[in-house]
């Protein structure tokens, strides 16, 4: 049993996601190392793609690609011109009402195991509901392979966990491949807000607006719900009533460097920043670590978990760096989040 | 003339001749030497019987090449499954036909060429009432109002701009290059999209030289148009789409 199988294994929740800071650092090497475990432990597998998985080339770079192995008895959800294509055996469960170009997505159960093509339904509600699906169909667990550098399929509102894939193809060199990965566990890994009653409020701000601004007021809060067309223009009218008095900005949607950028020139000392959970930042490093700098806190309400960092040390486009020392350096940046390079792991144990 | 499909080889004059025809540019000049090399370049690309047919003295050290060869590999064609789209395509007068009795409406489209990428060509004549080819643009659909906001527009602004029109679709045009230039704006739209909780409530749909409805699935784009696409295609989809999940109560 791999330390990667045993993390995702040891944990409550129904479904992981495997996102990616870019293309071609190895989000699907992961899925394929996670399925074979679960393969072995005999536990049916739900798999789902948040972008088109499984093909054979690269449609941008022409490159090989690695393929998707589905076992007998997993589920999976793909779109229905995939689902006519595939090598493995599939029984047709239901057709779900989300549509792709290549046809509706279908759920379908793995007769005989064999190669797949995932092509998912695009949005992250479809994910989640086809995720429900899945494990009302009898899935033990679902992995959802992630798209590019997206990462909505890792919101704590659709998957219960995460996995970071990495890599060469990320940067220049393996100093930026590094910075821009610590970057981006920094902004996932922001904190749950633990205060109660501050939490509390948020909440019930959101529920009368797409931005709150939180006052003290006596031992609790007072919230000042702003309703925008969307949560980004709501926050951005909050700025203009900011005050001495202000605790905390709450942002229900995307909160991203004008505003971070507003809230610094306002403030020498700025309020408390909460966002509903870490997929909800777009912020630049230089923003971000100014914010820090200033003394600024951000704050989640709901907490994304990152089980793990995977790498991939080459770049089908050229590159690539030392195994062991890309390894070494990495876990030493992101420590105490484990990391993984998979392939060569599997090779240095044999 | 027996074709057996299991063991398909490339055709010339005959059934399973293996003829074929490549052409090159080697970087020697022209001469009997650069004809053996491009010959031996044949030869270690598995061709028999390699012939120049052709060989042009390019200028500067450089050598063009037509060769002839034989190929003697085959594939299984009976085996290759190739997930295809079917979407059934809508005139002018169908699309909006359509959109006149199903939606009893009009459709709203925002289209803009996003983040730093400049180049208009191709969402102009999809948009543009004269159109392209001989076929309309978007302008120019009576069950259609078509709001072009330009180049190198902010992803948070055309998703302000969208919602403010009450956009049915937002087309974005982005040539997307092999070094993942541009790729990333078209996945932050998507990503600032699902944020801002307005993913369910809009088509999203991207297009672009490089771009197609595999990749767009990818993206995480609703559907995605990519070279040859007329505006008719894109309005088709559009409407069809909307009306589709009208039914759907979506």
């Amino acid at each position: 049993m791999s330390e990667l199988y045993q993390l995702v294994n040891s944990q409550k929740g129904k479904a992981t996601a495997i996102v990616g800071m870019t293309k071609n650092v190895g989000k699907t090497v992961t899925l394929n190392s996670l399925v074979k475990e679960y393969e072995m432990s005999g536990t049916a597998l739900g798999l789902v793609s948040a972008g088109y998985d499984g093909e054979r080339f690269d449609r941008l770079t022409l490159k090989e690609k690695p393929r998707i192995y589905a076992p007998r008895g997993a589920i999976v959800a793909t779109a229905q011109a995939c689902f006519n294509a595939a090598e493995a055996d599939l029984e047709l469960i239901e057709v779900s009402s989300f549509s792709t170009p290549l046809g509706p997505v279908c759920l379908a159960r793995v007769k005989k195991a064999g190669l797949v093509e995932l092509a998912g339904p695009g949005s992250v509600s479809g994910l989640k509901d086809l995720i429900e699906k899945m494990i009302s169909f009898g899935a033990g667990h679902v992995l959802v392979d992630g798209a590019i550098n997206r990462i909505a399929s890792a919101s704590p509102q659709v998957t219960d966990a995460s996995i970071l894939a990495s890599g060469a193809s990320l940067g220049p060199t393996m100093d930026d491949v590094i910075k821009k990965t610590v970057f981006r566990r920094a902004l996932l890994i922001t904190p749950l807000l633990n205060d109660q009653a501050m939490y509390k409020a948020a909440r019930e701000g959101l529920e009368k607006g797409n931005a709150v601004l939180l006052h003290r007021e006596g031992s609790g809060f007072h919230a000042d719900p702003v309703t925008g067309m969307i949560p980004l223009l709501a926050g951005a009218q909050l700025i203009g009533m900011c005050n001495e008095e202000t605790s905390a900005l709450v942002f229900g949607g995307a909160l991203v460097d004008n505003i971070l950028q507003d809230v610094m020139d306002l403030y020498e000392n700025p309020p408390l920043i909460i966002v509903n959970d870490a997929t909800r930042l777009f912020i630049s490093p230089e923003i971000y670590y100014r914010f820090l700098g200033k003394g600024g806190e951000i704050a989640v309400l709901e907490q994304f978990n990152l089980l793990a960092v995977t790498l991939n040390p080459t770049d089908p486009c050229g590159r690539g760096y030392d195994p062991q020392m890309f390894l070494n350096r990495m876990e030493e940046a992101v420590k105490p989040c484990p990391v993984f390079d998979l392939v060569y792991q599997e090779q240095t144990v044999l | 003339m027996d074709l057996d499909l299991t063991k398909v080889k490339t055709y010339g004059d005959t059934l399973n001749d293996g003829a074929l025809q490549v052409s090159f540019t080697l970087p020697v000049p022209a001469g009997d030497e650069a004809k053996e090399a491009a010959r031996q370049i044949a030869l270690k690309m598995g061709l028999e019987a390699p012939a120049v047919t052709k060989m042009a003295d390019l200028g500067a050290g450089f050598t063009f090449f037509v060769l002839y060869g034989k190929c003697t590999h085959t594939v299984d064609y009976s085996k290759i499954k190739i997930p295809k789209q079917q979407q059934k395509v809508l005139s002018f007068k169908e699309v909006n036909a359509l959109i006149k009795n199903k939606l009893g409406r009009k459709v709203a489209v925002v289209a803009a060429c996003t983040g730093s990428d400049a180049h208009t060509v191709g969402i102009d004549a999809i948009i543009n009432m004269k159109g392209y080819k001989g076929e309309y643009g978007l302008e120019r659909y009576s069950e259609i109002d078509a709001y072009n906001l330009g180049s190198q527009v902010p992803n948070d602004e055309l998703l302000a701009r969208a919602v403010e029109l009450n956009a049915d679709a937002i087309l974005v045009s982005q040539v997307v290059t092999q070094k993942n230039i541009h790729l990333e704006n078209l996945t932050e739209l998507i990503e600032l999209a699902e944020a801002e909780g307005l993913r369910d409530r809009v088509l999203m749909i991207c297009g672009g030289p490089r771009i197609s409805h595999e990749l767009a699935i990818e993206l995480g784009y609703d559907a995605g148009f990519g070279a040859g696409t007329l505006p008719y295609h894109v309005a088709s989809y559009i409407a069809a789409e909307l009306v589709r999940r009208e039914k759907n109560g979506k």
